[in-house]
């Protein structure tokens, strides 16, 4: 009997002293998986590492022996040894493991719920498992339907829509009042963490010019520097706001830095375009009373916090039908995953084949209506005698391979080509659909 | 009913039909999830054009001229010219979610010039006239720009309360930004109100040498006038005072208003007149 496992360890069960020792760069994972793949409980492995989590999937062919060769294979990797405890790993089994991959694919096990890299970090690991040789039909199969959960938890609900940090929220909103931000304009007045942060997305966002204001000038043609943007001294900034579209201001000034009489000047000067003005700094750099100049909108680092706290509700609201998603994909799969068991394909296929000779013995003494009863059940029974025997030599080899490897990959051929699964559905109506092929 | 005239009804209801399960789809952009905009909407919304376009080119050839003689008629032809103006922009993925209140407005308007269609009925010879054609489509056509910037302003002004009130949800994250809706605001205001001035001096034109009069003071002309005026502001004040975003979306409301009342409402208010019919 095949068993699907996980061992591994993640940000919910290990601290990242532990996590960063056994992290594997992907380059790293052809030589785990070979090791893995050799060990002889394992059937199929993928081995998943990212700066959050280390897992290893295997199908293996008893639950006991699998797991303690996951566990060894995991303690084994480089930089595990003594640093990596039995308490920060976590063990799953059957619709527990399978439930967690659909979690892991859909963001919804990360650190920031429904950041989108994670899936592309499992598809990563797949592909490298599936290049190996190190992938049969258990986790192809597992690891497809995976990704499918992860497109559809993305598209279905509003995990990914909104930005959960200050900087990222902010570029956000400037996407919303400017549309692309390629060919704008930044300035950041003072110098601090979320503010260069928020630069940073700025520019990946593809603002183009970069303007730094500082009380002094040397660190202002530092941070220059350092960004890629054009430094002024603090004379120049009434003039950049005439020209820049986006103000980040986070200075350790006492002071505001901008009152409302410059933010009018500079709007005068910029015939009404809107001007963003983000306003990280506490005790806060831009007068309030700056906010109300028509097409100047004012965020204040509160206000980005309560945005960011909405949107993180938001997202937990969308975790929850995610979950859902993830529920019924796995009781999906499950079903999938028992009916490779040797006996259930048996009785599919006998019943399929009985299915075929009971309608066409029917139609064969429709036409033989002159037959006495002692005729009509000699047809009978050749056709019963004709079933069995041809199905006596595929059943007794299946009961003969069980779940073994070959006996997974023949029932799945046989279901595959009899369409055992079709029938299946029809008959209870409730199946849901195939996932397309990826 | 003649069987002819059966099977026009039936290609307009079809199209109405269609233009409604649009209309159903696009509210559901609002409700769903946001990114997962369904190509469904821009299809059904070909599919009512193309029935209208075949009940419109059929009262056309029956009656001879463009099919705006009634005031019906011309309400049917404007439903459609939003569709088509939809199709048009729907290209560009800023203005998908146009559809979300462009498309129920062109089904409303559609439908209830639908309901009060009547029968060709023989045709003044005053509308035989060139004059008269170009007339009615240019204003018509101007309409439907302005009906356009009416619903970037209705989009903007929602997308503003939120980005302003700092309490940014679900129009933030479905709506396209803010400088998208005011400049499709402002280029359908720059072309509807070309539209609308070339519409008003053919009328003009065309009045003369049938009455010898240019301009007849009677309501349609005054709230015409009136709405062009706000048109004009718009554009004034955009270009000498920095007007563009809320208050342009505003004036863009104020215009539309106007302007519907000017078409639908303001022949109520008069009991004889040019603008009859």
């Amino acid at each position: 009997m095949a068993h699907v496992l996980v061992v591994g360890l993640s940000h919910h069960s290990a601290p990242v002293e532990v996590r960063e020792t056994i992290a594997l760069a992907p380059e790293a994972y052809p030589d785990a998986l070979g090791r893995l793949a050799n060990e002889h409980e394992v059937r199929e492995c993928v081995v998943l590492s990212t700066c959050n989590r280390s897992e290893l999937y295997a199908v293996t062919d008893s639950y006991h022996g699998g797991r303690e060769t996951l566990e060894r294979a995991l303690l084994a990797l480089e930089g595990a040894q003594g640093r990596v405890k039995d308490e920060h790993l976590y063990r799953l089994e059957g619709a527990a493991a399978v439930r967690h991959l659909f979690r892991v694919a859909s963001s919804l096990d990360a650190l920031v719920v429904g950041e989108p890299q994670v899936l592309g970090q499992v598809k990563d690991a797949f592909r490298i498992a599936h290049e190996g040789e190190a992938v049969g039909p258990v986790l192809d199969r597992l690891f497809r339907q995976a990704f499918e959960v992860g497109k559809r938890v993305r598209s279905e609900t509003e995990i990914g829509a909104y930005a959960v940090s200050v900087s990222y929220a902010a570029v956000e909103l400037a996407k919303k009042i400017f549309g692309p931000l390629e060919g704008r304009a930044a300035l950041i007045v003072g110098a601090g963490e979320t503010g260069e942060l928020t630069l940073k997305h700025l520019k990946a966002a593809g603002v183009g010019e970069l303007f730094v204001a500082n009380r002094t000038e040397e660190s202002a043609i530092a941070l220059a520097e350092a960004i890629g943007g054009r430094a002024l001294g603090l004379g120049g900034l009434e003039a950049a706001l005439a020209q820049v579209d986006i103000v980040v201001s986070q200075t350790g000034a006492s002071e505001p830095v901008l009152k409302r009489p410059v933010i009018e000047r500079a709007m005068k000067a910029r015939h009404g375009r809107p001007l963003f003005l983000i306003d990280i700094a506490v005790p806060r750099d831009i007068e309030p009373a700056a906010g109300s100049v028509y097409n100047v909108f004012l965020y204040d680092i509160d206000d980005l916090g309560r945005v960011v706290t909405g949107n993180k509700e938001r997202r937990a609201e969308a975790a929850d039908q995610a979950l859902e998603i993830v529920q019924s994909e796995t009781a999906r799969f499950t079903k999938w995953f028992e009916g490779l068991e040797a006996v259930p394909t048996i009785v599919a296929l006998r019943d399929r084949f009985d299915a075929v000779r009971a309608a066409e013995t029917a139609r064969v003494l429709g036409r033989l209506a002159h037959l006495s009863e002692h005729d009509r059940r000699i047809v009978e029974q050749y056709g019963e005698a004709l079933v069995n025997k041809l199905l006596h030599g595929p059943s007794a080899q299946l009961r003969h391979l069980g779940g073994g490897d070959r006996g997974v990959q023949l029932a799945s051929a046989l279901r595959y080509l009899f369409r055992l699964d079709e029938a299946a559905s029809q008959e209870r109506e409730a199946a849901p659909a195939e996932p397309d092929a990826d | 009913m003649p069987v002819a005239e059966f099977v026009v009804a039936l290609l307009r209801w079809s199209g109405v039909l269609c233009a409604a399960v649009a209309s159903a789809v696009f509210a559901r952009t609002l409700t769903g999830p946001p990114g997962a905009v369904s190509p469904l909407g821009p299809r059904l919304v070909g599919t009512a054009v193309v029935f209208m376009t075949a009940a419109l080119v059929v009262r056309a050839l029956e009656l001879g001229t463009v099919p705006l003689v009634t005031s019906v008629e011309a309400l049917f032809f404007y439903a459609w010219l939003l569709l088509v103006i939809f199709l048009l922009l729907v290209r560009r993925a800023a203005h998908r979610t146009l559809g979300v209140f462009l498309v129920p407005l062109a089904t409303v308007l559609a439908a209830a010039s639908a309901a009060f269609m009547a029968p060709p009925q023989a045709v003044n010879e005053l509308f035989r006239n060139r004059l008269f054609a170009l007339h009615t489509v240019s204003l018509f056509l101007g309409y439907s720009a302005l009906s356009v910037a009416f619903c970037a302003g209705v989009m903007y002004l929602l997308l503003f309360d939120e980005i302003a009130h700092k309490k940014v949800g679900r129009m933030f994250a479905r709506l396209p930004s803010l400088d998208d809706l005011d400049r499709l605001g402002h280029r359908t205001v720059v072309l509807g109100f070309v539209l609308l001035t070339a519409g008003i001096v053919i009328g003009m034109v065309w009045a003369r040498r049938e009455w010898g009069v240019a301009w007849v003071w009677e309501s349609k002309s005054v709230w015409t006038l009136l709405s062009w005026s706000v048109y004009l502001g718009y554009l004034v004040t955009r270009r000498a005072a920095g007007w563009q975003g809320q208050r342009a979306a505003w004036l863009a409301t104020l215009g539309f208003a106007l302007s519907i009342f000017t078409l639908l409402g303001s022949n109520a208010l008069l009991s004889s007149g040019k603008h009859i019919f």
